[in-house]
């Protein structure tokens, strides 16, 4: 029976490889960041503790990353559509994704093994040897336990005993997701506290303490732990891994009513449609509407423009609202790009069949776009004021021109359907925004 | 013939959140007969249909497979049962032709070289699936529910997209199945398709079974009067006379 569920992977295995670098880099990014180790700062630093806690960011980084790993191939690969309508061992499945999964997991380890070895120049091959070999079986063991702990939580979820804590738990989640969602919660602390043990085991080698007893077992624990886990796989395959389908099924069916409840439900700036002319009415509930339930990303994207904008001016330094406003003049920018892309999508019949009222849309546009950057503004002067008091006349000024100047623009090149130059103009005017910004230029 | 239903269906409900789409449902279909199940759209086919295949469990009733419960031991029904859900269900990287191989590996038998010929896909049998129209999908996933004769066959709207040749081919297989034994539950809104193959007609309206008759009880052209006296003008626009209707 395994061969035959091994089959169809053998094709995919290949299309995958391209998939396993990107994954690899995108791990060494996200884990040199936590670790500042972009300069390889953390390998001069002072001692033990700065290259204990880089292993264990590391390797808490791939923990985690190896639980989504598991919940996409275990728990929703999508094959499952088809092994669920075929009279499969459960085990045989989810023996050969772990198998096939795990030659992954084995890239993910060798990778976060790579983002450490600068220790192996500072500290000595031997101790970077000591964490290499902890991590690659704490990988391992990672990806068994959030395997076991996705298809637990599976069965928890129907299970009647379970359901009071899950309840505790799951806000506004169907009670099977909240058990899906915190069942790798435990797997990465496990395996982080094991990580704990491998860092310190690292720093212990490099002090030149030598292969002591606990190094040894700091080692061999991972291994220890992966072997328990593996243990009774197929049992808890056979018991939880069918079960999942209905299981989806019932999350998936959840969601979906939420989102169709969602369509009726109003909008932010729905309110401010009553306090504008007639004409322009219709239009601006168009473009608010089509904006956050299409482009809410964009739209949103204001508020993450405004935090930089506060960051920049939260300083005693007298070109701080000059700072924070260049940036906040950018606040407009990809909300703007809501409206050109909606011009673009609507397409010229449709545009005639709703019988388009140019000056009226260009000014519902601009509306939709100044409405959207309206509030993130306000913080960021209100932001701006506390701590500079009347210099937040300067970032107010800045930002208001910006807003209004780029709502102008994007109302345009709506008009003309003119994504490119929208992009373009956008990206220009944050260059010479931030370059301001940067240089602190009144 | 066996005494045992090959479907049988107790009191099978399935609501979601408040919405109950369907509402208590009893069947037993004898072995060798072909059914077709019609309904306006939001009838509660496709949820019977998923309940009967076991992506969904019902929130009360059983379902039993050749008298298997298909929640309680989904892997001994589905050795009964060959499926076609309304968006079929494919190893996309693998050809028909592997795909099929593959179906009667897992399944200890079957008639590859028919399974072919019904999915009528020539050359086109060893390109990926991937590569297929949404037909070549749709005659792949049928012939791969029917490439081991199965003693049940469910078939949600398995039929919309086939070009008529394909469609009289399909409709002519399942119609043999039949007659050897082997049982067919077609969903479709075509009533033509329905009338001109099926043994049983079974009408579905908000959840229920609101009309289950013997085919050859109704007159020609009786099956549409049938649906808009039962399910009523409203719903007429859900069905159709051609297969592509949704």
């Amino acid at each position: 029976m395994n061969a035959v569920v091994a089959r169809p992977y053998v094709r995919r295995r290949r299309e995958r490889r391209a998939v396993w670098l990107l994954e690899a880099l995108a791990l060494w990014a996200a884990a040199a960041w936590l670790a500042g180790a972009v300069d390889g700062r953390f390998a001069s630093g002072p001692g033990g503790d700065l290259v204990a806690g880089t292993w264990l960011r590391v390797g808490t980084v791939m923990a985690c990353w190896i639980g989504l790993l598991a919940h996409g191939r275990v728990l929703r690969g999508s094959y499952r559509a088809v092994w669920s309508l075929l009279p499969v061992d459960a085990a045989a499945v989810v023996r050969e994704t772990l198998a096939d999964g795990g030659r992954q997991v084995l890239v993910l380890a060798v990778a976060a093994s790579v983002v450490v070895l600068p220790t192996a120049w500072r500290l000595g091959v031997a101790a970077w040897g000591v964490g290499a070999l902890g991590m690659l079986g704490l990988a391992v063991a990672s990806w068994l336990a959030s395997a076991r702990a996705l298809l637990f939580a599976v069965s928890a979820a129907e299970d009647p005993r379970w359901h009071g804590v899950l309840d505790a738990l799951r806000g506004a989640n169907p009670r099977p997701q909240a058990a899906i969602l915190w069942s790798l919660g435990p797997v990465v602390l496990g395996i982080g506290v094991a990580m704990v043990g491998v860092s310190e085991a690292v720093v212990a080698v490099a002090s030149g303490a030598g292969l002591s007893a606990r190094v040894g077992v700091s080692v061999v624990l991972p291994w220890a732990l992966a072997g328990l886990m593996g243990w009774g796989m197929d049992g808890v395959a056979r018991a939880s891994w069918r079960q999942a389908t209905p299981v989806l099924e019932e999350i998936r069916a959840r969601y979906a009513a939420v989102e169709n409840a969602e369509t009726a439900l109003r909008v932010p700036l729905d309110g401010q449609a009553p306090r504008l002319p007639a004409g322009v009415r219709p239009w601006f509930l168009s473009e608010v509407r089509y904006g956050w339930r299409a482009r809410r990303g964009a739209v949103n994207a204001a508020w993450a423009v405004a935090v930089v904008a506060v960051a920049m001016g939260w300083t005693d330094d007298p070109s701080g609202p000059w700072r924070a406003g260049w940036v906040a003049a950018c606040i407009a920018l990809l909300p703007g790009r809501v409206p050109v892309l909606g011009a673009v999508e609507t397409g010229p019949y449709l545009r005639r069949w709703l019988a388009d009222r140019p000056a009226r849309r260009v000014v519902a546009r601009a509306l939709a776009v100044i409405g959207w950057s309206t509030a993130p503004l306000a913080v960021v002067a209100v932001a701006v004021a506390v701590r500079a008091g009347s210099g937040a006349w300067v970032t107010l000024g800045l930002a208001i021109g910006g807003v209004v100047l780029t709502a102008g623009v994007s109302a345009g090149a709506a008009q003309r359907q003119a994504l490119t130059g929208y992009t373009a103009a956008a990206v220009v005017g944050a260059a010479v925004a931030l370059g301001l910004a940067i240089g602190g230029t009144a | 013939m066996s005494d045992t239903p090959a479907l049988a269906l107790e009191g099978v409900r399935r609501t979601f959140g408040r919405v109950e789409a369907v509402q208590g449902i009893d069947l037993a279909i004898a072995p060798g007969t072909f059914v077709g199940l019609i309904g306006h759209n939001g009838a509660g086919k496709s949820t019977l249909l998923a309940m009967v295949t076991g992506i969904l469990r019902p929130t009360a009733g059983r379902i039993r497979i050749a008298g298997v419960d298909i929640h309680a031991d989904p892997e001994a029904a589905l050795r009964h049962l060959g499926a076609v859900p309304e968006e079929p269900a494919l190893f996309e990287h693998l050809t028909a032709r592997e795909m099929l191989e593959l179906v009667v590996s897992v399944r200890g038998g079957g008639d590859l070289d028919a399974a072919l010929t019904l999915a009528a896909l020539g050359g086109d049998a060893d390109r990926p699936i991937r590569e297929y129209s949404q037909g070549m999908r749709r005659r792949t996933a049928l012939a791969c529910a029917m490439v081991s004769a199965p003693k049940v066959v469910v078939l949600d709207e398995a039929l919309n997209g086939l070009d008529p040749p394909s469609a009289a081919r399909v409709k002519a297989a399942l119609r043999a199945h039949c007659d050897q034994g082997g049982t067919v539950i077609l969903s479709t809104h075509v009533v033509e398709t329905v009338q001109a193959v099926a043994d049983r007609v079974v009408m579905l309206a908000h959840g229920r079974v609101v009309a289950d008759e013997r085919a050859q009880d109704l007159p020609p052209g009786g099956l549409e009067a049938l649906f808009l006296e039962r399910i009523g003008e409203s719903h007429a626009d859900g069905i159709g006379s051609t297969e592509a209707g949704g």
